[in-house]
């Protein structure tokens, strides 16, 4: 009987998540389509976090509506 | 190196101290001490010489080399040098043909007499608040060399706090001038967008960008701050109000993530200034995030045919950087560009109430080198990208800040920024005079605590 078998299905499970494969997946070709740029596998993970960041600002970007007059002034 | 700059150039020019002394002192100074906290690049040991001895001949002709006479200065790699490769803090660059001509402003200090000694360390691309710097290595913060110098200027602010130099370049696009005159204890002066040339200054964000000066004194600040703008503050004609500066204080997002001794030391100061008005900047918050996402997509736009081509070369933190920024959307960047104008109306309108706008420059001290976290809401938060959360709002304004490092008897400097409207820059001086003559802003000098 081979024990080690359920954890090997748990490990094969753990390493290829679907949402690691489509960050990866996606992430190339948005560099590949959009900058024409060869993304190098190291910069996933450097990308993930930038691109978090990024998400947090323009997220409050997009939350602001620019009034259509800059501000009300004194004498309005 | 305790001296002014005017003390220093007055003692060259009337000859009780030779310039090629005063270099060749601190060419060795550098050469014993810039290990310990990484300062300098490059030494430009020759050129320095040769530029001190003419200074010397010029002296001993009767002609007067100028108002910085044999001062010594340095810059960010990211200056134009005639004849040297700009490298902007990246390897790749070390080998980028040689610049044909100096900035501006440093062909204006030169002709001023100072002597150019060297080019300092920065976060590469100046992409950064840090100036850990992948193949530069990172600067270390002279109060303690454990901790961060700040950037992207580190290597300038640095070089001053230690003594090496009484006056230093650097550039500030979201607060990489006053971030680490913040943290090093010194003067530092973003100018008002345009106010000084960056003719000659390797590019990151032509949006932001803009350069100024380190130094020790608020009096050294103004004299390197009209010899770069090529104008004296005196002869600028603006409208000087009959009463005193009507100041306030920055508040909701400018105080929110402050750390207790942040928020004591501004406490200090306003208290000092008799100064209780607080003036929220609504769109503050909003005000970073467009600065940031205007940073990512300008930055990552410029870089991207390199990126095509030579990606592995980058220092692998600024690389990631530039290739997520260079994916944003242009919708997003339009709407960042937008706000942007509505914005800069918005603190315009400030200006109509107040002369003088006061906020803390950081929300902590100097972090270590390997934290890697701050508190922002409540929450650990990335260290060295929130460092710029109260200089990126003022950056986007497009406004003249001074970072200003209030006086601390013990413990890690800290720095408090003094805003002010285009055009009144004379009046912030003043102030700011009157403040460090009164010892409550005063550059502290560092007491080396930590080992490397």
């Amino acid at each position: 009987m081979n024990t080690d078998k359920p954890n090997k299905a748990r490990e094969l499970s753990e390493a290829h998540k679907p949402n690691k494969i489509v960050v990866k997946t996606a992430y190339r070709l948005n560099v590949s389509i959009l900058l024409d740029l060869e993304l190098p596998p190291e910069c996933i993970a450097g990308i993930d976090a930038n691109a978090e960041l990024l998400r947090i600002h323009a997220r409050k970007l997009e939350a602001f509506e620019i009034p259509k007059k800059p501000f009300a002034t004194a004498s309005e | 190196m305790q001296a002014s700059l005017a003390e220093l150039a007055q003692s060259v020019r009337s000859g009780s101290t030779k310039a090629i002394d005063l270099t060749r002192r601190v060419l060795e100074d550098i050469a014993r001490r810039n290990g310990e906290f990484n300062c300098f690049t490059r030494v430009l040991t020759e050129q320095a010489i040769a530029a001190a001895l003419s200074i010397d001949q010029q002296i001993a002709k009767g002609i007067d080399p100028g108002p910085l006479a044999g001062v010594p200065f340095a810059v960010k790699d990211l200056y134009d040098i005639a004849g040297l490769p700009t490298t902007a803090g990246a390897k790749m660059r070390t080998t980028a043909p040689p610049a044909q001509s100096d900035a501006i402003v440093v062909a204006r200090l030169k002709a001023a007499g100072a002597v150019l000694i060297g080019t300092l360390n920065m976060d590469e691309f100046a992409y950064g608040f840090a100036t850990v710097n992948a193949h530069f290595g990172t600067t270390r913060n002279p109060h303690d060399v454990r901790r961060l110098a700040g950037g992207s200027s580190g290597g300038s602010a640095a070089a001053v706090a230690a003594g090496f130099v009484p006056l230093s370049l650097g550039s500030d696009t979201n607060g990489s001038i006053r971030v680490p005159a913040a943290l090093c204890g010194l003067w530092g002066i973003r100018p008002a967008d345009g106010a000084i040339s960056v003719e000659g200054t390797f590019p990151f964000v032509e949006l932001l960008d803009t350069v100024g000066p380190f130094t020790r004194s608020v009096a050294d600040l103004q004299l390197a701050y009209e010899l770069m703008s090529d104008s004296k503050l005196a002869d600028i004609k603006i409208i000087q109000p009959t009463e005193a500066p009507r100041i306030a204080r920055l508040d909701g997002w400018f105080v929110r993530n402050a750390s207790p001794e942040i928020i004591d030391a501004l406490d200090r100061v306003m208290n000092h200034l008799g100064a209780s008005t607080v003036v929220e900047m609504p769109e503050a918050e909003t005000a970073r995030s467009s600065s940031y996402l205007i940073t990512a997509a300008q930055g990552g736009t410029l870089h991207l045919d390199t990126l095509r081509t030579r990606a592995m070369e980058y220092d692998p933190a600024v690389r990631d950087r530039l290739i997520t920024g260079a994916m944003l959307p242009y919708a997003l960047f339009q709407k960042a560009m937008a706000f942007r104008d509505y914005y800069r109306e918005r603190v315009k309108s400030l200006f109509d109430r107040y002369d003088i706008l006061v906020a803390p420059t950081t929300p902590v001290v100097a972090p270590l080198i390997d934290q890697a976290s701050i508190l922002i809401d409540g929450k650990p938060a990335p260290a060295r990208a929130n460092l710029g959360i109260y200089t990126q709002p003022l950056s986007l304004a497009g406004i003249p800040v001074v970072s200003a490092p209030v006086h601390v008897s013990s413990g890690m400097p800290i720095g408090v920024q003094f805003a002010t409207a285009p055009g009144r820059e004379a009046m912030l001086f003043t102030l700011l005079g009157e403040l460090e003559s009164s010892g409550i802003l005063k550059s502290s000098e560092p007491t080396l605590r930590g080992t490397v």
